[in-house]
């Protein structure tokens, strides 16, 4: 944390009698301490948020400290049992509110969550100062004992010592609204609001001077007016009163305090002070302001840790360049291979009227082609994330996570190098089947004219306003289906999804409740304070994050539970209507072992009928990279004559046994490929070779002669 | 209404709460095109020579579309949803060129609508096997 300057006080007799009766009032509402804040526009803010704040402290471990410094939301243990078995030695209890009793001078402690025995307090409870053994101070508690001082001060950050502490929820109060009043922003540059009781009263060190309140008086400026509340709340052993009713109470009664005094406080301040004065605090102001704007918001803070993830992602791109060259290359050639065996398989505008006979012919065999393929495809893919992922932990692009966080950055991080494969297969064979056809322009023009169409042609915005009811709604339907964008993509929406659909309930329902993550408001605060104690940015949010999901799952378990109930449920009911058929569906299928008629391929027999591929996080198999392709013996017999090479070839006039001895010619077989009549592929049915059939379903005149010629060398 | 955005990436397995703006729209980008591209693939593949000439021509000019319009639906200025077309892009030329293409289509491919359904049904459970897969990656 940069250096603040020197604190120049304000004497409190440089102040009118109006604004020493403002003071007072103030004083009145939130002690000594209280007069430090300044009045703002949104005092309601300070209540609610008073309330909030008590409403989210959490026990940590015991750690003994002084009593004075216990407070809501800590964790007590019981030095002895109760007569009456309410409560037990050792045992441990949240700290809701702490009292300090005026007449015996001793502290109290409700504690939440006290008593089991039937019949007993079920509500609160009072331990008394002697019933404490030790206590846990919260996290959260110790971060805004830190941040007021910062706050209020103006000065490095101190401990909870200098604290004007008594226990009492009116430290908090003190404390949050605090942070709302500079966050909110209410402190002008020209520190007209600003005026600080605690300088008033001194020339010397507010935080020393502070500390001398507290150990002169344990109820401190702060605890007269807090306990004055709070004795009216309190205190009744085993009461009926609940504390959260209290707490609203003197909430509502410092707000109505501050709203009274709002307006005459602002001009009584200003009429108080001096043009030196008002330097001095806005000189205080603009320090407390460029502290807080050093806190990023939260999309810049997203922003930054993009570039960092962006950095670590080149990092290990780097890395797998460097070292897993094989990897990548083997899923390559597995792409390409895949490409090709789709390309067999399927066909394409501009081929259906002139080859389609012909593609239509051996289907079957090249369907099994194109399995092998997948499967080649997906093991070498497995290899490829599983090293991917490898070095992306080595870069630490996952060092910040815990265990849910990490699941996730992980599932998506993988989620999208199986996105990337898919793009990658669907272009690829798209390249292939186009390089097939005569004229691949006019296949291009045509996705091209048919993407546009679906987009809703030049006037793009307008398809999203028509909506559902475009066409549907007026009777006729052109697809027949009503729009065919609207309508069909809401209906496989509506389906729900397995993973999606549990998120998303989980989600919702947890949106209905209080128990959701922290607010924004909270997150604000929260990374206000963590920024103040020099956390880095990544450690910021990795608590966040985890104070956020952690808060999730505690208090909403139960509607957690309930809620991922009901949505495995409804995901059951989809799962079933699945359709396996494509490279995503199979081949992952097959990634997943779920999928049996996988394990069917020529090159995947693993024992039982097991697909023989790598599991996520195994160590690759040493002999992967070296699976050869997924490569058919040719066997003749099968084919018919319509069949590919056949089919040409016999239409040329030479029989079955012609044909293998040219197809047997290599030198053959590399003119044709040079001629892009012909493509290497060792899978193929047929000789090594693939063909590559034009529009026509007719070899090119060109390939045809450099047949001829071979053959007539070979006295056909 | 059907759109690729928040819900549908959390559909998918994304926690939206997590990700940037910046992020989530480059995810609905990249969703939106992929699935254009399947479907206009699809459709394409249903297609043969001279229709994808005819339905270019009928894309690219307007001029064309009207008469193919008036040939082979007449009277379509009455019709509503030409109306609302119309509505719509504010460009008589636009709105006949979609009108055309869409009619055209319906007629060359009959339940393209549902052929279209079938295409992303395919999509979207191809990506829940792929968050599966993912899931599966993660949890090792």
């Amino acid at each position: 944390m940069s250096e603040k300057p020197p604190k120049q006080p304000v004497a409190d007799g440089d102040l009118s009698e109006e604004g020493k009766s403002a003071l007072s009032r103030l004083e009145q509402a939130y002690g000594a301490a209280g007069s430090q804040i300044e009045t703002q526009s949104e005092t309601a803010n300070v209540g609610a948020s008073v309330e909030n704040e008590l409403s989210n402290q959490e026990p940590v471990a015991v750690d003994n400290e002084s009593l004075s410094q216990i407070a809501p939301g800590d964790t007590v243990t019981s030095s002895k049992s109760s007569s009456d078995g309410y409560y037990e030695a050792g045992a441990k209890y949240t700290v809701q509110a702490v009292k300090k009793n005026q007449r015996t001078g001793k502290y109290e402690f409700h504690v939440t969550n006290f008593g089991t025995k039937d019949g007993g307090p079920t509500k609160s409870y009072l331990l008394s100062e002697d019933d404490i053994a030790g206590y846990g101070q919260s996290a959260e508690t110790a971060v805004r004992a830190t941040t007021v001082i910062d706050v209020i001060d103006g000065n490095e950050p101190s401990d909870t010592n200098d604290v004007v502490l008594d226990g009492d929820q009116g430290r908090d109060a003190v404390v949050q609204a605090a942070e709302n009043v500079v966050q909110a922003g209410v402190a002008e540059a020209d520190g007209t609001l600003r005026v600080s009781r605690a300088e008033s009263e001194t020339a010397g060190d507010t935080t020393n001077e502070t500390s001398q309140d507290s150990d002169e008086s344990p109820e401190g400026s702060v605890g007269v007016a807090t306990a004055e509340q709070g004795e009216s709340v309190d205190a009744t052993v085993g009461g009926e009163h609940t504390d959260d009713d209290d707490e609203s109470q003197a909430a509502r009664r410092r707000t109505e305090i501050l709203q009274g005094i709002l307006d005459e406080n602002n001009a009584a301040l200003n009429e108080a002070l001096t043009q030196e004065q008002r330097d001095t605090l806005a000189a205080i102001v603009a320090e407390n302001n460029a502290a807080l704007a050093e806190v990023s918001p939260r999309e810049d803070d997203v922003q930054a840790l993009a570039a960092i993830r962006t950095e670590k992602l080149a990092a290990a791109d780097t890395a797998m360049n460097e070292t897993e060259l094989g990897a990548i290359n083997l899923l390559q050639a597995k792409l390409a291979e895949y490409a090709r065996r789709k390309a067999d398989v399927d066909t394409l505008g501009g081929e259906k009227t002139k080859a389609w006979k012909f593609w239509q012919a051996g289907r079957q065999k090249r369907g099994e082609a194109l399995k092998v393929a997948e499967e080649a495809l997906f093991q070498a893919h497995n290899i490829y994330v599983d090293k991917l992922i490898r070095k992306r932990k080595e870069v630490g692009l996952y060092e910040e996570l815990g265990d849910e966080e990490l699941m996730q950055a992980v599932s998506d991080d993988a989620f999208r190098e199986l996105l990337k494969l898919d793009v990658d297969a669907r272009k690829a064979t798209l390249e292939t089947r186009k390089s097939r056809v005569d004229n691949r322009n006019i296949v291009d023009k045509a996705l091209a004219g048919v993407g546009k169409f679906l987009n809703g042609g030049k006037g793009k915005g307008w398809i999203r306003n028509m909506g559902s009811g475009f066409l549907a709604g007026t009777g006729m339907a052109l697809s027949g289906a009503g729009w065919p964008i609207t309508t069909a993509i809401a209906a496989g929406l509506t389906a729900g999804v397995r993973r999606g659909s549990r998120i998303n309930m989980l989600d919702t329902s947890l949106d209905d409740t209080s128990t959701k993550g922290m607010s924004e408001e909270e997150v604000a605060s929260r990374r206000a304070a963590m920024a103040r104690s020099g956390e880095s940015l990544s450690d910021q949010r990795a608590r966040l994050q985890s104070e956020m999901f952690g808060r999730a799952r505690t208090e909403g378990k139960e509607k957690f539970d309930a809620a991922e109930k009901k949505a495995n449920t409804n995901a059951a009911k989809f799962g079933a209507g699945f359709a396996a058929g494509n490279l995503g569906t199979r081949g992952i299928d097959a990634l997943l072992n779920k999928d049996a008629s996988a394990s069917a391929g020529p090159q995947t027999g693993g024992s039982g009928g097991e697909p023989d591929l790598p599991r996520p996080g195994e160590q690759p198999n040493p002999g992967a990279e070296a699976l050869p392709s997924p490569e058919v013996v040719p066997d003749f017999s099968g084919i018919d004559v319509g069949e590919g090479w056949y089919h040409q070839l016999a239409d040329m006039g030479y029989s079955q046994d012609q044909v293998q001895a040219l197809f047997a010619d290599h030198d053959l077989m590399n003119e044709l490929v040079n001629q892009g009549a012909a493509y290497v592929d060792n899978s193929a049915l047929i000789g090594g070779y693939g063909i590559n059939m034009p529009a026509s379903g007719h070899l090119t005149q060109q390939a045809m002669d450099t047949i001829r010629q071979a053959a007539a060398s070979k006295g056909f | 209404m059907f759109q690729i955005d928040d819900e549908f990436l959390t559909s998918v397995g994304y926690n939206v709460a997590s990700l940037s703006e910046a992020q989530k729209q480059q995810y609905i980008d990249e969703f939106t095109a992929e699935a254009n591209e399947r479907i206009s693939e699809r459709l394409v593949s249903e297609l043969d020579d001279q229709q994808i000439e005819e339905f270019n021509e009928i894309q690219e000019s307007p001029e064309r579309a009207k008469n193919w319009l008036n040939e082979f639906h007449a009277g379509y200025h009455d019709k509503e949803e030409y109306k609302q077309i119309l509505e719509g892009t504010g460009s008589e030329d636009d709105a006949a060129t979609f009108y055309a293409a869409a009619l055209w289509m319906n007629d060359a491919v009959p339940k393209y609508g549902e052929l279209i359904q079938e295409e992303l049904d395919n999509y979207l459970a191809q990506l829940v096997k792929m968050r599966e897969a993912a899931d599966a990656i993660a949890s090792n």
